[in-house]
């Protein structure tokens, strides 16, 4: 019981427990962007938060104000120096954090109390830039909740933690009706201006492959992305999700050719320019004209056009896929499609002539898009129109897939003029190759033998073991030396389907390359040589003694092919990310788009008025159920069931237009209803209506005994039995009376 | 046993005439094991109620006149030095019976009315440092003048909060007044009275009502009639524990006059009036029929407001 | 100018809104709070929220970060759900306050209120609202004339209330503003009740220069005796001793020659009792002269001396005791306000009505 006492000294103090509470929650309000800051400015808060402890415990070593000025300005200039590298978000975010954790010692009134609150509020939700996911979102919550709590304890002194939560979470918790409805209808804007894109150490396949970036990238279990198809899926072993395209290679590495990198360039540079041309592609080789080439966008040909057009090569339809891509943030541009791939969103998302895709902006947030497919041999050289044009970018096209490093890889380079006299037929040489794959001893392996310079020479004859990008990188070597213009494609294949999200979650164990070759007459081929030398990996993703191996290797304690031991867990796991899954599509990835076809879909016309009145009318029944909630009220305990029927019956006797006057018994009341009964009703037809007097005296007597007599179990049971009996009775004869009354009446 | 009081409702009948409700009471109150305080004008019947009722019940009894100038040691008793054995003896004061009829109690002395009142209490009585234990049943009945009658002294409620009951018997109605008119010779008839049941029988009742069932919400009925008497802020004394108890067993003797072994809220609201209106502090005397179960009609008294704002049902 | 006219439009403003309180919520002794007397506003905190959350918005969709933009709703919706539970915070209290009360002028009285509630309340703050406005601002500011309790048991509280009278006289302190920043101090909830209740003011007791007890004289019209007040001067005659008399007064003479015990009664002089008079206090206003006449009515109580007060056209005979104390303070702060106060309060009146 807290005294009311008199304010003497307007001196401010926080309560202990608050002050306790409030370090904790800059621990963990920090903590959430623990991997954003950088270690000097945690550095700075820790400090901060260690001396405010010290303060908590003895105010004697409260900071003056100009040590924390001298701190502040000190943290500015780091910050000011370190802004370049940072980026202008990460530098607000490190200030707010700063700010944040300086506050902690200044807390010298009502006004500082706020302003750490409402820090922690933004800090709190400034994690959410990096992180959406629904463990994620969860955990934030809860913050919050502590968050709110911090600040109620405010306001209610000396209340045990425990019953603050509660509270806080039942604000919560109304709050939430509210902000859900908004959230569905609220239309979703635009963004108002440009702002700063986080920054963030990239994920998944790089633009740059070397020999074992993929066999390191497949010791992840990490999300790369989640695809949901509309209706049927391809076959397991077709589901190649093409990433990027290698075109280069300079002994070592494989990357984009400048070609690719300048339609990037041109890409970035420009919002405009929607379609892409040849000339743009091609004009690389002197790398000029890129501003020419853009004014005569209007008249260049299209891209897109070839692709439309194959669709009904040689009369032959192909087997249409849709499916709804949700990408992970991989701080990357390239998006993930099945060939041949498709997108509406042309806006932020360009079909590259390689068959990719790529997101105008990097992938700093979960990214969802819609995708056709068309799966069918990737053609490039069907048209006559503009022939010219098609045919310099083909011409290109082949010789940048023809050039390699000779010198490189000298034994590859002569196995591949040998092969190109032994197969005159190209399909010939590339079946020759295959078999060579399979019939050596080649093993497939997370763990190959280190290979001298990344040679290709060495792998091939002699240590035989490696993972797909060895395969693909010495046979799309091959292919260049016997003369067969290839590429490399890196990607991801297969994926783990969910049976209860109903979706394809594609990790970066899953990250695979192969190559593709040029066949005229047919256009670039997918060839697969891992699928050559363990075609299980194709079919159903990666074996298990590979798993074995990546669980070995990645030291992960939670991976896949633990998990898979059991399989209860496995089936728990598969749930929680189907929920995830759901979040992500519904929450995250609930764009205006989908928000318009939602609501026509409920309000058909949509219309602001609708919205306004939906807003309203959920406004306004919140705010009366939480009236109902909160208005005083006697506590009334549940009524057993025997009073609930006899408060039926009084019920039933209320709308005849007798009520049970307030102090009175049940016993006196059924002496009443009958005296009254005999009053009102004394007619010729006595007969009829008495049973209901009889019948409701007979509920009164059941209840009076269920209620103040000692019955046992088995009588309480039958007396419960005889009162429902009784009161459908009653309930017709009532039901009588009124017909009766108005009869007579 | 249901028999037995009958029979003794008759016989306290055929004298006390036109009176049943009151007579319920009354008996109520004994089978309840608690004392009786019948407040009316002279000539009412006070007295004639009391000995009729000693006398149905069998057991011994006293009538003692409360004055002014009576003093403790009359009631109680004194010890007295008998000079021939050379010792105290003990000269029983009239409390030592079954039945004491405190005749106009608010006559005497403050220090007299307490002494009876302790003895009550306690069940016994101490003369000269001496405890001596009195006979069982015990059961005290006083009457009482209105207060506003000349030279008496009001039971302090301290005191009135240990009868268990406050009854008025009130004016009879013309056919009881007439019968009382009629009849001449009511000393004989009372000296004639024989006893309707034995001590033991007497006993055995007071234990059936003891027994009898009370159900958990008609606990919570009197604890919410309690509550009521104490959150309104006219009544000077709100009910206490002790009331509430008093309520349960003066109710329990009523369900088992009425031939039942369980409490209704009926028979809490029976004997509601008797048992806390003088707890309440309120004078009795606007309400002449007292009797429990007509209370709703016009009456507006503390008690009955009390009644009619708890709903027995759903009593908390 | 500008000032007075921004003065006179506030004043007119304020009396205005007072004729309004008055109607809506009259006084009453026992008040309950409900929809009719609770007014809620944003804070200033709870407005820069609000900007918390537009900001949080913006932020959200120029990202188009959909949680971000979901939790910027739930903080949005939790915004109006504390409005609700700051209501429901005070709606429902109920505040018993009537009757007198006595506190000098210019120094802090407390004004004792009871609250009934039947949960939990929180943040309250209890205050006269006139006491922030009354001159008395540099009192208020070295300690706030505000109650506050952080929390509320179910039940029945006592409040003291803390409030500066500004001058003598008896008045009515006005309206008590109960307040409340429940639950995360978003929304002040606020209510002016008015209980319509008399405050009794005595002027500040100002010492007399050069007075002490022991020289005061008749001069002052103050007769003054050490010893006990019950009259010792003059024996007048004996009587039956009844049990319980100071033992003192026995007449052991008597007794001692076995006319058993007897008491000597004795009886005060009429003509020569102490009365504290205005007209002989030496001050030279009238407000002054109550200042000093208020100081020795509580020193002579103090000391225990019999006395009677006299002011011009109102007395209070002589007694002791705490009751007649409170006759003389009430006599005191009763007496009618002097011209130059009038003339003020007149000044002040024309002002608004201007």
């Amino acid at each position: 019981m807290a005294a009311p006492e008199l304010i003497v000294t307007p001196k401010f103090t926080l309560p202990a427990q608050l002050s306790w509470l409030l370090i904790f929650i800059q621990v963990f309000n920090v903590g959430l962007l623990y991997f954003e800051l950088s270690l000097w400015v945690i550095a700075v808060i820790v400090l901060c938060l260690l001396w405010r402890l010290l303060v908590v415990l003895d105010e004697k070593y409260q900071p003056s104000h100009w040590t924390i000025v001298i701190i502040a300005l000190a943290g500015c200039v780091m910050l000011l120096v370190s802004s370049k590298q940072l980026g202008l978000l990460s530098t607000m975010l490190h200030l707010l954090c700063l700010a944040y954790g300086l506050k902690t010692l200044e807390l010298k009134s009502r006004k500082d109390f706020y302003q750490l609150s409402l820090l922690g509020f933004f800090v709190l939700t400034s994690s959410l830039i990096f992180y959406q996911s629904l463990y994620f979102s969860f955990l934030l919550s809860i913050l919050l909740i502590i968050n709110v709590t911090a600040l109620l304890m405010y306001f209610t002194g000396k209340t045990s933690i425990l019953t603050l939560f509660k509270t806080a979470s039942k604000l919560m918790m109304q709050s939430l009706p509210l902000a859900i409805v908004l959230f569905v209808v609220f239309p979703k804007l635009a963004p108002l201006w440009h702002v700063p894109a986080a920054k963030s150490s990239t994920t998944g396949i790089s633009n740059s492959v070397k020999i074992g970036d993929i066999a390191n990238l497949a010791l992840s279990d990490a999300l790369a992305f989640r695809v949901e198809f509309d209706n049927n899926a391809p076959d397991a072993n077709q589901l190649y999700w093409r990433t990027l395209v290698l075109e280069s290679f300079d002994g070592a590495t494989w990357e984009q050719s400048l070609a690719q990198k300048q339609i990037k360039k041109i890409l970035l540079g420009s919002n405009k320019q929607r379609v892409f041309t040849f000339e743009d592609v091609d004009s690389q080789g002197a790398n000029t004209q890129v501003k020419n080439n853009q004014a005569k966008n209007s008249q260049a040909f299209s891209y897109q056009g070839i692709s439309y057009q194959a669709f009904s090569y040689q009369g032959i339809s192909y087997q249409a896929f849709n499916y709804q891509v949700i990408a992970e943030p991989s701080f990357q541009h390239w998006l993930f499609a099945l060939d041949i791939a498709q997108v509406d969103n042309t806006r932020q998302i360009m079909s590259l002539p390689d068959y990719t895709l790529f997101s105008r902006q990097v992938l700093s947030q979960t990214v969802s898009y819609k995708v056709t497919s068309y799966q069918q041999p990737l053609l490039d050289n069907i048209t006559n129109k503009q022939e010219t044009l098609l045919n310099q970018h083909l011409k290109n096209n082949k010789v940048r897939n023809l050039e390699f490093p000779a010198e490189s890889n000298p034994r590859l380079t002569k196995q591949g003029q040998l092969l190109r006299q032994e197969f005159p037929d190209k399909r010939q040489l590339i079946q020759a190759v295959l078999n060579n794959y399979r019939q050596k001893p080649f093993r497939y392996t997370l763990q190959p033998p280190p290979l001298i310079n990344n040679s290709l020479d060495q792998f091939y004859f002699e240590t035989q073991a490696g993972f797909c990008e060895y395969y693909a990188s010495s046979f799309t070597y091959l292919m260049r030396a016997a003369g067969i213009p290839a590429r490399m494609v890196v990607g991801y294949l297969g994926g783990e389907y969910n049976p209860r999200g109903k979706y394809y979650g594609i990790y970066q164990r899953d990250a695979h390359a192969w190559s593709e070759v040029w066949l005229d007459s047919i256009g670039w081929v997918r060839i697969d040589p891992t699928a050559a030398v363990h075609p299980a990996r194709v079919e159903g993703g990666l074996p298990n003694d590979l798993l074995q191996q990546q669980s070995l290797l990645s030291g992960n304690f939670l991976s896949l092919y633990r998990l898979r031991q059991f399989a209860l867990i496995n089936n728990l796991r598969l749930q929680f990310q189907a929920i995830d899954y759901q979040w992500t599509r519904w929450v995250i990835g609930y764009t205006a788009k989908n928000q318009f076809k939602l609501l026509s879909g409920w309000f058909g016309n949509l219309r602001p008025y609708k919205i306004a009145l939906l807003v309203a009318f959920t406004f306004v029944s919140i705010m009366f159920l939480l009236w109902l909630v909160n208005r005083e009220r006697l506590k009334i305990a549940p009524k057993p069931v025997w009073l609930v029927l006899y408060f039926q019956a009084l019920v039933l006797i209320a709308k005849k237009g007798l009520e049970k006057p307030k102090g009175m018994g049940i016993w006196e009341f059924s002496k009443l209803f009958s005296r009254w009964f005999s009053e009102r009703f004394s007619d010729p037809k006595e007969g009829e209506f008495s049973s209901v007097v009889q019948s409701f005296a007979i509920v009164s007597k059941i209840v009076i005994s269920i209620e103040y007599q000692k019955l046992s179990e088995q009588e309480h049971q039958q007396a419960l039995l005889n009162l429902r009996a009784e009161m459908t009775n009653f309930k017709q004869e009532i039901k009588k009376l009124k017909f009766n009354k108005s009869f007579k009446v | 046993m249901q028999e037995s009081v009958k029979a003794i409702l008759s016989q306290i009948g055929s004298i006390v005439i036109g009176k049943p409700t009151e007579i319920r009471l009354a008996l109520a109150s004994v089978l309840a094991k608690g004392h009786l305080l019948i407040e009316d004008l002279p000539g009412m019947g006070k007295t004639t109620l009391a000995q009729v009722l000693a006398k149905t019940l069998g057991l011994s009894y006293q009538r003692t006149q409360f004055t002014s100038d009576l003093l403790p040691a009359d009631v109680v008793g004194v010890s007295i030095f008998n000079q021939d054995e050379r010792c105290f003896e003990l000269h029983k004061g009239p409390i030592f019976n079954q039945v004491v009829l405190a005749d106009e109690i608010n006559r005497a002395s403050p220090k007299t009315q307490s002494a009876l009142l302790e003895a009550m209490e306690e069940h016994q009585v101490s003369i000269d440092g001496a405890t001596y234990e009195l006979p069982s049943p015990f059961f005290v009945i006083a009457t009482q003048n209105p207060l506003f009658h000349a030279g008496t002294y009001p039971l302090p409620e301290s005191q009135l909060d240990r009868f268990m009951m406050r009854i008025s018997l009130g004016f009879p109605d013309i056919e009881a007044e007439k019968k009382i008119l009629l009849n001449n010779n009511s000393q004989n008839q009372l000296s004639g009275l024989r006893a309707s049941i034995s001590t033991d029988e007497l006993i055995e009742i007071q234990a059936a009502v003891q027994a009898v069932n009370t159900s958990m919400s008609i606990i919570e009925y009197v604890i919410a009639l309690c509550r009521v008497s104490r959150k309104a802020n006219n009544n000077v004394n709100p009910l206490s524990p002790r009331a509430g108890k008093a309520l349960l067993s003066a109710a329990k003797a009523w369900a088992f006059m009425d031939n039942r072994d369980y409490v209704l809220p009926e028979d809490i609201q029976a004997v509601f009036v008797s048992v806390c209106q003088h707890r309440l502090g309120e004078t009795g005397l606007d309400s002449n029929t007292a009797s429990g179960s007509q209370a709703w009609g016009s009456e507006t008294s503390g008690a009955v407001q009390i009644l009619q704002q708890i709903d027995p049902i759903s009593p908390l | 100018m500008m000032k007075k006219i921004k003065e006179k439009i506030n004043a007119r403003l304020k009396i205005s809104f007072d004729r309004w309180l008055k109607r809506r919520m009259p006084a009453a002794s026992v008040q309950k709070l409900s929809s009719k007397n609770i007014f809620i506003f944003p804070t200033k905190f709870g407005f820069i929220y609000l900007l918390f959350i537009l900001l949080l918005f913006l932020f959200g969709t120029n990202y188009q970060n959909n949680v971000i933009i979901l939790l910027s709703y739930v903080m949005a919706s939790l915004f109006i759900t504390c409005m609700l539970h700051s209501f429901f915070n005070l709606s429902g209290l109920t505040f018993v306050l009537d009757g007198e009360h006595i506190g000098f002028a210019e120094q802090k009285m407390l004004v004792p209120i009871a609250v009934i509630t039947s949960k939990e309340r929180f943040d309250l703050s209890l205050e006269f609202s006139e006491a922030l406005l009354s001159s008395k601002r540099q009192l208020t500011k070295s300690q706030p004339l505000r109650v506050h309790v952080d929390k509320a048991v179910k039940g029945e509280l006592k409040f003291n209330i803390p409030f500066v009278p500004a001058k003598r006289g008896i008045t009515n302190p006005g309206r008590i503003k109960i307040s409340s920043e429940y639950s995360l101090g978003f929304f002040t909830t606020w209510t002016r009740l008015d209980f319509n209740i008399k405050l009794v003011n005595p002027p500040k007791p100002i010492v007399i220069r050069g007075y002490s007890p022991e020289l005061s004289g008749d001069d002052d019209g103050v007769k003054q005796s050490k010893n006990t007040s019950n009259g010792t001067e003059d024996f007048s005659e004996l009587k039956n001793y009844i049990a319980g008399e100071p033992l003192t007064h026995v007449a052991w003479k008597q007794m001692a020659k076995g006319q058993g015990w007897l008491t000597k009664k004795y009886h005060k002089e009429q003509g020569n009792q102490c009365w504290l008079t205005l007209k002989d206090i030496p001050a030279n206003n009238i407000e002054m002269k109550l200042a000093h006449l208020c100081f020795l009515v509580l020193d002579y109580h103090k000391q225990g001396l019999e006395f009677g007060l006299k002011l011009s056209s109102t007395s209070v005979p002589p007694s002791t005791g705490p009751e007649h104390v409170k006759n003389c303070l009430v006599a005191l702060a009763a007496y009618p306000q002097t011209n130059r106060l009038a003339d003020d309060e007149q000044n002040a009146l024309n002002k608004v009505s201007l």
